[in-house]
């Protein structure tokens, strides 16, 4: 009975102790409107949704939430000039039970990048990996005769460069689409 | 025998060849996601069991001495997440009633029987896209709040300790959980009462949309479930007691209906796939569960 009430107490600690410790290092860069993406990882369940959406809607600033199941995002529209800190945005996500991924501003500063010089399936998982975490994780075309691939990216210029970075560093060839030529 | 067990293989390798999105929390089989309606919601059911044959005659229980016993249980599960989504509380309160039918002769109890008090927590989550694995223990104690001294009786009379591990993953349309629990069954008087294992193991299906799009959105889940409980025999003045224990197999298909952000409707039938009860005693013939789960918090 000794070791069971050890085993219980040793559980309610580590409930107490679970919310201290995911405090990790903090993003705290200032995301401004009108929306924001969040895409989040464990979206699986509908039901459990709701959780989501209630603590992204105490956050300050939000107008409206959109939770897009079938896509594994969040997309928030902020009241006129209201801006929150990608920091709050994440820890709200991790308190709903979820792991928050990449979280950006949709911008009108938004390009379409393409990548060249893929020839498997398993090229293309190491640029998935590699773009995880960034506003550029939509892929809207793979060819693997032609060798190409088609991204979207949100974010700033900044996140533009980062991506084509990672991109660069596999080995691989990356182009903007000019604006105009977008298919 | 074969025949359920391919169709039950045939019914799982086809869901998970399936591409599209998940499902809700399953009906008999608890689930490691603490969330929406299994974290801040309150769950309520109304349960018929009919314990009647006797298989080890071949007969109706009316034409021996065993009795045949209708079972109706409403509980109210209020579970309650406490400093964050991965820490539990909960209380289960069971209102029973029990008529009891022996040859010309009715009896019937109604009130409380033995309320359980649980804490749940996360041990392991691995999200992905569309994608969850999550991994909780479980400490449940059932207390001996229910009566002894109504005929028929409404609680055991012990104080039972359980101990469980609860596994779940959700990916697009398909879930599966899984739960394993060890009850250290307590003492009533010089009764010492046999220790439990269960098992349950459930798949979840979304039939209903087939693609989900935006939350929320109504949908219709449907659940095959497999519970097993393996019961030894108990004991009185440290002597076994010979028509006690046993084993139970149910399986158990249900329907769930999500009607939006607060409540669920559910319907579930169990019939024993594998009723060995040791000696002589009333077997279960079938179960009806329907139920809701509305969300408050």
């Amino acid at each position: 009975m000794k070791t069971l009430i050890f085993c219980i107490a040793a559980i309610l600690l580590a409930g107490i102790a679970s919310p201290l410790a995911a405090q990790q290092k903090a993003d705290s860069t200032l995301l401004k409107g009108p929306q924001i993406m969040a895409r989040v990882d464990g979206l699986a369940c509908p039901f459990c949704a709701y959780g989501l959406e209630k603590k992204l809607k105490k956050l300050d600033g939000i107008q409206k939430i959109e939770i897009r199941v079938d896509k594994g995002e969040a997309l928030l529209t902020l009241k006129k000039g209201a801006a929150l800190r990608k920091s709050v945005i994440k820890r709200a996500i991790q308190d709903a039970g979820f792991t928050p991924r990449a979280i950006f501003a949709l911008t009108t500063t938004g390009i379409q990048l393409k990548v060249q010089g893929l020839t498997c399936e398993g090229c293309m998982d190491r640029v998935k990996a590699a773009i995880k975490d960034t506003p550029c994780a939509e892929i809207t075309s793979v060819n693997f005769k032609t060798r190409e691939a088609n991204l979207i990216c949100n974010g700033d210029q900044s996140q533009h460069r980062m991506v084509i970075d990672r991109i660069k560093a596999l080995g691989f060839e990356v182009n903007e689409i000019p604006k105009k030529n977008k298919p | 025998m074969k025949r359920i067990h391919a169709a039950v293989g045939l019914v799982f390798l086809t869901l998970l060849a399936a591409e599209v999105l998940a499902q809700g929390p399953p009906i008999h089989t608890d689930t490691p996601i603490m969330l929406g309606l299994q974290g801040r919601g309150v769950r309520t059911f109304v349960k018929y069991v009919y314990l009647g044959k006797a298989p080890n005659l071949g007969v109706e229980d009316d034409v021996t001495m065993i009795p045949r016993l209708r079972v109706r249980i409403t509980p109210v599960v209020i579970p309650y997440n406490l400093f964050s989504d991965r820490f539990q509380l909960g209380v289960i309160l069971p209102l029973t009633r029990i008529r009891r039918t022996e040859i010309a002769k009715q009896r019937l109890s109604s009130g409380m029987g033995d309320v359980r008090l649980f804490v749940k927590y996360l041990l392991l989550q691995w999200d992905r896209r569309q994608e969850t694995l999550r991994l909780a223990a479980k400490s449940t104690v059932k207390l001996a709040a229910g009566a002894t001294d109504a005929v028929p009786a409404l609680g055991s009379g012990s104080t039972d300790v359980l101990l469980s591990a609860v596994a779940g993953w959700i990916k697009k349309r398909v879930g599966l959980y899984a739960e394993g629990i060890y009850q250290f069954s307590g003492t009533f008087g010089q009764l010492a009462y046999g220790d439990k294992k269960s098992v349950n193991l459930a798949l979840g299906y979304r039939l209903f949309p087939a693609v989900y799009r935006r939350y929320p959105s109504p949908q219709l889940n449907g659940f095959l479930e497999i519970n097993a409980t393996f019961t030894q025999r108990s004991r009185l003045n440290g002597a076994e007691i010979h028509n006690t224990g046993g084993t139970l197999v149910l399986i158990s298909p249900g329907l769930q209906y999500v009607g939006g952000r607060r409540w669920l409707v559910e319907a579930s039938w169990q019939w024993p796939m594998v009723h060995r009860p040791n000696g002589l005693q009333p077997v279960m013939s079938w179960q009806f569960l329907l139920g809701t789960r509305i969300l408050l918090f």
